[in-house]
C-alpha cells in the first residue's frame, strides 16, 4: 500500500500555503499589536 | 571604499561562489560576508530591544507583557532548529513520506503546551522557571531530579546546536568548523547578554519570518522545475519504500518523535519562560498558532529531499540535500538564502537556551545558595548581574565542549529522550491534580529515566522516549494512589519572598483574580 499522489499533493501544497500564510499572519499580528501599542 | 566599490566587492565574492568545491554551495568569502552582516544585525537589534530591560523582570521574562505577534513568532522560531531545516529533508530521503510526517509531529508538543501555558501564567504570576514550579509543588524530592534532567537536556541541546552551527557553516561554505561554531555562539551570547529575553524574542520575530519565507521561496522554485506527479512517479519506480504506508521504522520514529517533543516542551524552561513572559491570555493562543505554523516546516523541507531524485540531483551527503536542491535550482541567490535560513534556525534556538538556562542557574542554583549563606533573598540588580555571569559562563562551557568536535557528543542529546519523557506526567499532574505527591513525581522521573535508558541501549533510540514516558506515567499514578498529596494551588501565586523592586504596574496580588482559576474549585473535583 502506497501513499496516493493526491496525499502527497495535499501535504506539499497545504504545507507550502500554511508557511506563506503563516509568515503573512505574523506580519499582520505585528501591525495589529503595534496599532494597539501592545507588542511588548 | 565607496558604496559602489563595496557592492562590486560583494558581487565578486558572490560570483566566486559559483566556482567553489563540489558539495559546497557558497565560497568561504561569501559565508564570512553573510556571517558578518547578520551577526552585526542580530547584535544591533539585541542592543536596541535590550534598552527596555531595565529590571530583572524585564531581562528574564521581557516584562511579562509580550503580545500575540511576538509570542507566536518566538514559539515558531525557537522550535525551528537547524535540524528542522537540514535533517527533515534527510529524514524524508531515508524514511519517505512518513519521515517528514514523523518530524512534523513535534508540533503536537506546542499544541499540548498551549493550555498548560495559560495555567502556568495564572498559577504563578511572578514565576521565573520550571524548576521553581517543581520545587514549590513537590519540594526538594521532585526538584533535584528535575533540575538534573533540565540542565542535562539544556546543555546537550546547546552544545549540539553549537556543533551543528560549526558543521553546517563548514558544509555550506567551507568556513572552518572552529570559526563557524565560535562566531554563531559569540553572536548569540552577545545579543542575549545585552538584551535578555527582550532581545531573544525580538530577534525570534525577524528570524521566524526569514525562515518561513525562505522555505516558501525554495519550495516554489522546486515546483517550477518539477511536478509533484513526477516526484511521486520517480519514487514509485525507484524507491517505492519511501511511499509505503506500512513502513515500520518510520512509524516507530513517528511516535517516538512525538513523545520526545512532548517531553522537551513540557519540562524545558525555554518554553516555561515564554509562558511567564506572555501577557495573560496570550500564551494559549500563541502556542496554538505557533504549533500550526511550525507543523508544515518539516513537511516542506522534507519535500526538498523527496524531490532531489526527480530533479536529477545526486546526493552524496544526505544531511545537505536541502541546501543542495536550493543551490542547484536558484544558483547563488538560493545558496545565500539557505545559508541565512540555517543561521536564523541556529541563532533562534541558541539564544533561547542561553536565556532560559541562565534563568535556571540564577533562580534555582545561585539564589537558593546565596539565601542559605546570607539569609536574605537576592535583590533585583544582583540577580541581573548573576544573569550576565551565567550567560557568559554557559557560552564558555559550550564553546569548550564543542571545540574539539567530538562526533559522538552531538548524539548525546538522544539520551535526553527518555529523561524528558519521564517528566511529562509529573508536570501535567503537578499542574492539574492536587493529589500529585512528591514521592510519586520523584519515583516517576527516576524510574522512567532508568527504564527508558535501558530501552535505548537494549532496543534502540526509536523506542526510548516512548518507554520512558509510559513507565513514568505508570509509576506516577501508582505513587499518587498510594501516597496522595493534598496540595493548595493558591500557594503558588504567592511570592516566595518579599517583593523586591517590583514594577509599579505589577500592583499587589488581587485575591479576586483567582476566583476563576481551575485550581481553585473548592471541592468535589480532582483539581480545586
Amino acid at each position: 500500500m502506497m501513499f496516493p499522489l493526491w496525499f502527497l499533493e495535499l501535504i506539499v501544497v497545504g504545507g507550502l500555503t500554511l508557511c506563506g500564510v503563516g509568515a503573512a499572519a505574523l506580519i499582520v499580528f505585528w501591525i495589529l499589536d503595534f496599532k494597539e501599542k501592545r507588542i511588548w | 571604499m565607496t558604496a559602489d566599490g563595496w557592492a562590486e566587492g560583494i558581487f565578486a565574492i558572490l560570483l566566486f561562489s559559483q566556482s567553489v568545491d563540489a558539495g559546497r554551495i557558497l565560497s568561504p568569502e561569501a559565508g564570512y560576508v553573510m556571517l558578518l552582516l547578520f551577526g552585526v544585525a542580530w547584535i544591533g537589534l539585541g542592543i536596541w530591544w535590550g534598552r527596555r530591560a531595565t529590571s530583572y523582570d524585564g531581562f528574564a521574562v521581557a516584562g511579562r507583557n509580550v503580545g500575540l505577534a511576538l509570542g507566536t513568532a518566538t514559539a515558531v522560531a525557537t522550535w525551528v532548529t537547524s535540524n528542522t531545516t537540514m535533517l527533515a529533508p534527510q529524514f524524508a530521503l531515508q524514511l519517505g513520506i512518513w519521515g517528514a510526517l514523523a518530524y512534523s509531529t513535534a508540533s503536537f508538543g506546542l499544541f499540548a503546551f498551549a493550555p498548560l501555558s495559560g495555567r502556568i501564567r495564572r498559577l504563578m504570576p511572578h514565576g521565573y522557571t520550571a524548576v521553581e514550579f517543581v520545587r514549590r509543588r513537590y519540594g526538594r524530592l521532585g526538584s533535584i531530579p528535575f533540575l538534573i534532567i533540565s540542565l542535562f537536556y539544556a546543555m546537550t541541546w546547546l552544545i549540539s546546536m553549537a556543533m551543528a552551527g560549526g558543521k553546517l557553516l563548514n558544509a555550506l561554505s567551507g568556513i572552518p568548523y572552529e570559526v563557524g561554531m565560535t562566531v554563531v555562539l559569540a553572536v548569540c551570547v552577545l545579543y542575549t547578554l545585552f538584551g535578555g529575553m527582550y532581545a531573544v524574542i525580538g530577534t525570534d520575530f525577524v528570524q521566524s519570518i526569514i525562515i518561513l519565507i525562505g522555505l516558501v521561496v525554495v519550495a516554489i522554485a522546486v515546483l517550477l522545475h518539477v511536478d509533484i506527479a513526477d516526484v511521486h512517479q520517480q519514487l514509485q519506480d525507484d524507491r517505492p519504500m519511501l511511499l509505503s504506508i506500512l513502513f515500520p521504522a518510520a512509524l516507530m520514529a513517528l511516535f517516538n518523535n512525538m513523545l520526545f517533543g512532548f517531553g522537551e516542551i513540557f519540562h524545558s524552561n525555554v518554553w516555561w519562560s515564554r509562558a511567564f513572559a506572555m501577557r495573560e491570555g496570550v500564551g494559549p493562543k500563541a502556542y496554538l498558532l505557533g504549533g500550526l505554523l511550525w507543523l508544515p516546516v518539516p513537511i516542506v523541507a522534507g519535500f526538498l529531499g523527496l524531490a532531489a531524485p526527480a530533479l536529477g540531483i545526486g546526493v552524496s551527503q544526505p544531511d545537505t540535500v536541502g541546501p543542495l536542491v536550493a543551490a542547484t535550482l536558484l544558483g547563488t541567490g538560493g545558496a545565500l538564502l539557505v545559508f541565512v535560513v540555517v543561521f536564523c534556525s541556529l541563532a533562534s534556538s541558541i539564544d533561547s537556551l542561553l536565556a532560559a538556562t541562565s534563568d535556571l542557574v540564577v533562580n534555582d542554583i545561585a539564589e537558593p545558595l546565596a539565601k542559605r549563606i546570607s539569609g536574605t533573598p537576592a535583590t533585583d540588580p544582583v540577580k541581573r548581574r548573576w544573569s550576565l555571569f551565567a550567560i557568559i559562563g554557559l557560552g564558555v562551557v559550550t564553546w569548550c565542549v564543542a571545540y574539539p568536535n567530538i562526533g559522538t557528543l552531538a548524539t548525546v542529546l538522544f539520551f535526553a529522550g527518555p529523561m524528558v519523557g519521564s517528566c511529562i506526567w509529573p508536570i501535567v499532574g503537578g499542574l492539574y491534580f492536587r493529589r500529585s505527591s512528591p514521592i510519586a513525581a520523584c519515583m516517576a522521573m527516576v524510574v522512567g529515566t532508568s527504564i527508558g535508558l535501558v530501552a535505548y541501549f537494549m532496543i534502540g533510540w526509536f523506542v526510548a522516549s516512548l518507554v520512558g514516558a509510559a513507565t513514568s506515567g505508570l509509576v506516577f499514578f501508582i505513587g499518587m494512589y498510594l501516597y496522595p498529596d493534598d496540595f493548595d494551588f493558591r500557594s503558588l501565586s504567592h511570592l516566595p519572598g518579599p517583593p523586591l523592586a517590583a514594577r509599579p504596574e505589577d500592583g499587589p496580588i488581587d485575591p479576586s483574580e483567582r476566583i476563576g482559576m481551575v485550581g481553585d474549585i473548592s471541592s468535589g473535583g480532582e483539581t480545586r
